[in-house]
């Protein structure tokens, strides 16, 4: 039984939960219920909701298929070398993503340092693309997949890779059938938390990938548009956001953060 | 710039301003001598149609400059703000970037070969007056990515990230990166009328008349002239 806490810090808490839930509820209430699957079913949501699940499911696989490589690496590190890394890594979460988005015109930009020699040599073009919403979503997803994971990795007991070593495992059935399915928890929370922030990229894709329905307007980008234009069917597509995201939190519930 | 806080009558001036005002509106900011309008002023930028938002939703203008007759219109259906005054036009332009502009290319061109083009979103008027162009020449406009304001058009064309744009004649003349005009298409039939209103709020419209007068004023014509706006 935990003691109880003084009233001002309840009062506190109490404030910072509706701090969030308000403007979300406030939502709700703007929703326009009875019109929903009509507006839902718009030509505009439809094409932003396909565009929206595809690219995100993607970038959260390229997310965990280069995350977990790196948090592997990370894990074994020690010293200034890993935290510099992991500074570079994680910036994403934090950055401003519309700067995220003028540093990947910069990079991967036709004019960009990577993208010119890219487009000079496979013709490869990513602004304005759908693999330029794929490449925004995973530049904000792959920070989420490298923490995670990284995290449970530092917590396995060194003790069992001792053993299976000593037993006679080698390097590749030693990293694949004893470290990461101990972390198999941690692999997943990763995958879905990488994939609901790519859901919910707006600034480095409309920086970066552009606005094009069909094409690159993902459903946060057509959500901003509609804000100005048709508002029912904005709130409608800020709820199924919202909802997603919610799922996949809940869902996941202690796998993201520690619970007692 | 220090600023009060909301609330009390000695709150700062709050103009919001369409984006394709961007560099008149600092000009009549820089331009007020005397100082004491422009360094209590906050200036708002933002595409019209988010400006038209953020009041809707409860944000307070003493002046606000919008670009378009449906968005003053809708402006004055708030019934907070006294009837507007027009004081300048511009024409829509087709822009190309730096590596296309001397390539002698039609507007059909653009669309034939498979160029990227940008826009403005349609509830901004920029992008309104896009699709009225676009439509005139039967142009399919889907393929266009939709940016949030005329400056952000323009900065992608000016960029090369993406190859034409349609943006404000005089964004054109304000862009110093390079970027090229293709010449006689329609796109100049096309125009957008800039106006003002001003709050109900009299204690507004007595701080704010400083700033009117140098809108409507010769300081005013003057500047608009220079950055290529006609006078209505």
């Amino acid at each position: 039984m935990t003691s109880r806490l003084p009233v001002s810090i309840r009062v506190l808490a109490v404030l910072a939960v509706s701090f969030v839930a308000l403007p979300l509820l406030s939502l709700l209430w703007r929703v326009p219920w009875a019109r929903l699957a009509t507006l839902l079913t718009r030509d505009a949501v439809m094409d932003a909701l396909l565009l929206s699940v595809t690219t995100s499911v993607v970038a959260a696989l390229i997310s965990l298929a280069l995350g977990v490589p790196l948090a592997l690496q990370l894990s074994r590190m020690t010293g200034l070398a890993v935290s510099a890394i992991r500074a570079v890594v994680v910036l994403p979460m934090i950055l401003p993503p519309v700067v995220g988005g003028a540093a990947l015109l910069f990079a991967f930009g036709r004019n960009g340092l990577v993208g010119s020699v890219l487009a000079d040599i496979t013709g490869l073009v990513f602004p304005y693309t759908i693999g330029g919403v794929v490449l925004a979503n995973t530049f904000v997803a792959l920070p989420f997949v490298v923490i995670t994971v990284e995290g449970a990795l530092r917590a396995i007991d060194p003790r069992y890779e001792l053993a299976a070593s000593t037993l006679g495992a080698n390097r590749s059935r030693l990293t694949f059938k004893i470290v990461l399915p101990m972390v198999r928890p941690a692999l997943i929370a990763g995958g879905f938390i990488a994939w609901a922030r790519a859901l919910g990229e707006f600034g480095a894709t409309i920086t970066f990938a552009g606005n094009i329905q069909g094409k690159t307007q993902t459903l946060p980008l057509a959500v901003f548009v509609a804000l100005e234009s048709d508002r029912e069917a904005a709130l409608v597509m800020s709820v199924l956001l919202v909802s997603v995201s919610l799922i996949v939190l809940v869902s996941l519930r202690d796998r993201w953060w520690p619970v007692r | 710039m220090v600023t009060a806080g909301c609330g009390g009558d000695d709150h700062a001036l709050r103009v919001f301003a369409a984006s394709s005002m961007t560099d008149f509106m600092g000009e009549i900011l820089a331009g007020d001598n005397e100082g004491s309008v422009a360094h209590s002023a906050e200036l708002n930028l933002a595409g019209s149609g988010t400006l038209l938002l953020q009041i809707d939703e409860g944000a307070r203008a003493d002046l606000v400059v919008l670009a378009g007759s449906d968005h003053m219109k809708h402006l004055m259906k708030s019934g907070d703000f006294l009837p507007p005054t027009e004081f300048a036009i511009t024409y829509l332009s087709v822009i190309v970037s730096p590596t296309l502009k001397g390539q002698r290319l039609s507007v059909h061109d653009l669309w034939s070969e498979g160029f990227q083009g940008a826009m403005c979103i349609v509830s901004a008027p920029c992008g309104e007056l896009a699709m009225k162009f676009g439509n005139s020449l039967s142009l399919d406009m889907k393929g266009l990515s939709r940016e949030p304001n005329v400056r952000a058009v323009l900065a992608k064309v000016e960029r090369g990230d993406v190859d034409f744009g349609l943006v404000y004649e005089t964004d054109f003349l304000a862009s110093r990166a390079g970027v090229g005009e293709i010449p006689g298409s329609e796109a100049s039939n096309f125009s957008t009328a800039y106006s003002f209103a001003i709050s109900k709020d009299a204690k507004a419209a007595a701080r704010v008349k400083t700033l009117v007068d140098s809108i409507t004023g010769e300081a005013g014509r003057r500047a608009l002239s220079e950055l290529g706006f006609k006078q209505p």
